[in-house]
């Protein structure tokens, strides 16, 4: 990294932070700190909510998860404008004719106060974690790549965050998201320009697009009904509607972007305004990963995009193995580029043999390509069985510090830093939000001024954010720790929507029957966990995590009926004789 | 429940845009598929 580098990303991280503290400072009441003051637009609702969702991992995994996958990964948000639309018609207005702050104030309004404080609990304990991961991931990749001190960066991403969330609130989280997007989506349409440039003369973007299509990398829809394929139309419509559902429907750190909407109408556009263009901002940031891969048909790529782990081969004594399969990877790339050169040449001539022939040549080639980079990751595994192998997260920063010019890469880096600290913010701003109004303000006794509040939740946000960096300093310590905060989520996920669905839909089932029904989900599905996918860690548990969402929420809903139908019968006589 | 209540639980032509423009998505996504594989 050169000066020009630095001086980019530190102008551009300096400039959010200190712009996100001089517009927000000053909260007067609660209302200002917790909801902006009810007074945001549409746009900047939507771009909040998208900010939010879009975390370092976004920009860092997803072209990696195109290079090796292809783009069918977008499937996985199909679910989403349906979940938008749900949210739009059912939860804004009954949030908004409730005047909360909270997601989980309405819980008590619907039902009781240990309903609402039984899913603030939840809520705290999942996004917490999540908090901390939101800072290690980026914070790991990076240190990894660049070398420097993974605490350091961890201190310094979250510092900068709680430097103006707790200053500003929410308004400066959605006043900064607004500057992070556009730098995030700046930085990526440069890069996507740039890639192309990279590509030799004669492949323009049409047959680039042909080149990534003959090795199945624009393999976007699968509408079969396969099960054990993670990503198809169906699994996406129906497991994504549900995960969005959940995420932007029941948890404070999104639906509190959308309650500062000025009006009913605001939030709901906002909201409307991510139906539209989630899906396309995917698609671009997966386009820009099978750019990436059309350019290393090009040019030579290392086996393994982890330099930590070539590093770690390179100093064992599988060096030599890993030399030989090197040199087997260089010639196999020369062979690649020979190809792709008769595949570009026939389709030029528009001879439909040739290039049949030229796509099987490049089949070919990738199927051996794929054989080396497996074998790569076994010697990997052989000199040292912890390190991570999979290197999907550093392809695109790897092509970024090797290719970028000064100054562009600078760019990059404030990009993933940006994106890192978006989700950074909401995260510990809801956090702060839900300790000190729906724990700390409606438990306490005595009536306290507005002034005293917003303290409060001044100091409850900076004390999730000294937590939050102390899970990611921590983090490192736990093999999967990525993994683990994804099985926690779903492990809560499932129960608090399904509160909130009873909440919405089932208007006879009261506050009792939902909150010994949650408590007794909490317990089976924890016991499902611990029986059919805590013991196996190897990978072959007996049940995918993701399918904890669908229990817990079915769950609750079910076993809330049967107590409310048991309740009803012990009351009935009672009710009779009076 | 009120007027305004009404309206805001009322299906908007906005929700109509966003399926139609995702259905447009999905239909690309098709044409690319089959373009350029």
């Amino acid at each position: 990294m050169g000066t020009l580098d630095w001086t980019i990303l530190c102008g551009t991280l300096l400039f959010i932070v200190s712009y996100g503290v001089w517009r927000t400072k000053g909260s007067k009441n609660v209302d200002d700190y917790v909801r902006a003051g009810g007074e945001a637009k549409w746009w900047t609702i939507g771009l909040s909510v998208m900010a939010t969702q879009a975390s370092a991992i976004t920009f860092l995994s997803t072209p990696g998860q195109a290079f090796h996958d292809g783009m069918g990964f977008v499937q996985f948000y199909f679910g989403l404008p349906l979940a938008m639309i749900i949210i739009c018609l059912v939860f804004i207005p009954i949030y908004h004719k409730m005047k909360i702050y909270t997601a989980y104030e309405f819980l008590e309004g619907r039902f009781d106060l240990k309903t609402r404080s039984l899913a603030a609990i939840l809520f705290l304990i999942q996004r917490g974690l999540a908090a901390g991961i939101t800072i290690f991931a980026p914070s790991i990749i990076l240190s990894a790549v660049l070398g420097w001190d993974l605490r350091t960066l961890n201190v310094i991403i979250g510092s900068l965050v709680i430097i103006y969330t707790v200053s500003g609130g929410t308004k400066a989280v959605s006043v900064t998201q607004k500057q992070q997007m556009f730098i995030i989506m700046t930085g990526m349409f440069i890069t996507f320009f740039f890639i192309l440039g990279y590509l030799p003369a004669d492949i323009n973007f049409s047959k680039a697009l042909k080149i990534a299509g003959a090795s199945n990398k624009l393999e976007i829809l699968d509408f079969s009904m396969n099960t054990t394929s993670r990503y198809t139309f169906w699994s996406g419509i129906t497991g994504g509607l549900f995960l969005a559902l959940a995420y932007f429907g029941t948890d404070q750190s999104q639906v509190q972007r959308y309650l500062t909407g000025k009006s009913v109408r605001e939030s709901q556009l906002g909201l409307v305004f991510n139906g539209i263009f989630k899906i396309p901002m995917q698609f671009f940031i997966l386009l820009v990963g099978v750019m990436v891969f059309v350019f290393y048909q090009y040019n030579p790529s290392p086996l393994n995009f982890n330099p930590a782990a070539t590093q770690t081969v390179m100093e064992s004594e599988y060096a030599e193995d890993y030399r030989l399969l090197q040199e087997g990877q260089v010639a196999l790339e020369a062979e690649k580029r020979i190809a792709q050169n008769n595949f570009s040449a026939a389709l030029e001539i528009k001879e439909y043999a040739a290039v049949e022939m030229a796509k099987q040549q490049i089949i070919d080639i990738n199927k051996k390509d794929s054989v080396n980079r497996v074998a790569a990751k076994t010697i990997i595994k052989q000199a040292d069985e912890n390190i991570e192998t999979n290197d999907k997260d550093y392809v695109f920063i790897h092509f970024i510090l090797n290719n970028l010019p000064k100054g562009l890469i600078g760019l990059l880096l404030a990009v993933i830093l940006s994106a890192a600290m978006s989700s950074t913010a909401s995260e510990l701003n809801a956090l702060g939000t839900i300790t000190a109004l729906d724990l700390y303000k409606r438990n306490r006794k005595e009536e306290q001024t507005e002034q005293h509040y917003v303290k409060a939740s001044k100091w409850f946000t900076f004390l999730w954010g000294v937590i939050a960096i102390g899970i990611a300093n921590v983090a490192s310590l736990f093999d999967n720790l990525i993994q683990l905060v994804n099985i926690i989520g779903s492990i809560f996920y499932g129960n608090v929507l399904g509160i909130f669905l009873l909440a919405f839909f089932f208007k006879f089932v009261k506050g009792n029957a939902v909150f010994f029904a949650a408590v007794l989900t909490q317990i089976i599905v924890c016991v499902i966990y611990y029986n059919l996918i805590h013991i196996y860690p190897s990978g072959e548990e007996k049940l995918g995590y993701l399918w904890l969402n669908f229990i817990g929420a079915a769950l609750v809903i079910i076993t809330a009926f049967v107590f409310e139908a048991f309740d009803r019968m012990l009351n009935r006589p009672l009710a009779a004789s009076r | 429940m009120s007027r305004e209540e009404d309206e805001n639980r009322a299906w908007k032509k906005e929700y109509s845009i966003v399926l139609l423009l995702n259905f447009i998505y999905i239909l690309i996504f098709m044409y690319i598929m089959t373009s350029f594989t």
